[in-house]
């Protein structure tokens, strides 16, 4: 059933959730779809993959630092 | 979840961060509300892409997932907001793109992303911090319609009052 199956998840570079184990593989239930973050149904949020959204993100942090310089 | 966490992680990366602290349970907590209490009697499925944004940001900022502080040399006193500035980064970035489905103007893509002026940005994040989905829901969802129909103007109803 589309967004209910487990996902593989790698914790990432700057992720710990929990100490002492960053790096180490972890699974994931996906209870919640993750259309629900940038869902494409009516009123459409933009569907992005892992890829993309890392991409926007630092994207989104560059233009910060540049706009701000310092607050 | 996913998509939030890797955002949150390359967000903070970017700021030259190698640690960032984010407390799972509570993106859990958003989105599951979002699914489950949508601020909205339209409900998450026929709600409008600014009424969607609007309840991940005043979920987000009620919730307060990230723990970590963004850098102080470059945020200053709104480096404790960071919950409010990633989670209208990432809202601003998924409205980029969102389409409209118009019952009576057809599908409507918004273009162009959301800009704002400094000074409007650090007032907004003030006001996004301290913002809670039952009382500012509402609210939000009309910041982010008009800040989208002013980069989108063409999207935009006709405005007749």
């Amino acid at each position: 059933m589309p967004g209910q199956r487990p996902v593989k998840f790698k914790l990432l570079r700057a992720f710990v959730p929990v100490p002492g184990v960053k790096g180490e593989p972890i699974e994931i239930a996906r209870p919640v779809p993750a259309a629900v973050c940038f869902p494409n149904a009516k009123g459409g949020l933009r569907m992005v993959d892992s890829d993309e959204i890392r991409k926007l993100a630092r994207e989104s942090s560059q233009r910060l630092t540049l706009a701000l310089g310092k607050v | 979840m996913i998509n939030v966490c890797e955002y949150i992680d390359d967000f903070y990366v970017d700021q030259g961060l190698d640690v960032v602290e984010i407390n799972v349970n509570e993106i859990w907590g958003v989105l599951g509300a979002i699914t489950q209490q949508f601020p909205s009697p339209l409900g998450i499925a026929e709600a409008s892409p600014f009424k969607k944004v609007a309840a991940f940001t005043t979920y987000f900022t009620a919730q307060r997932p990230i723990i970590t502080n963004l850098p102080e040399p470059r945020f200053g006193l709104l480096a404790s907001h960071q919950n409010a500035i990633v989670a209208f980064s990432l809202c601003v970035d998924s409205l980029h793109g969102a389409l409209i489905k118009c019952p009576k103007r057809g599908d409507i893509i918004l273009k162009n992303r959301i800009q704002i002026s400094q000074h409007f940005w650090k007032d907004l994040m003030v006001m996004l911090s301290n913002s809670l989905p039952s009382q500012h829901f509402n609210c939000v969802s009309l910041i982010y319609e008009a800040l989208t129909y002013q980069a989108n103007p063409d999207a935009s109803y006709d405005r007749v009052i």
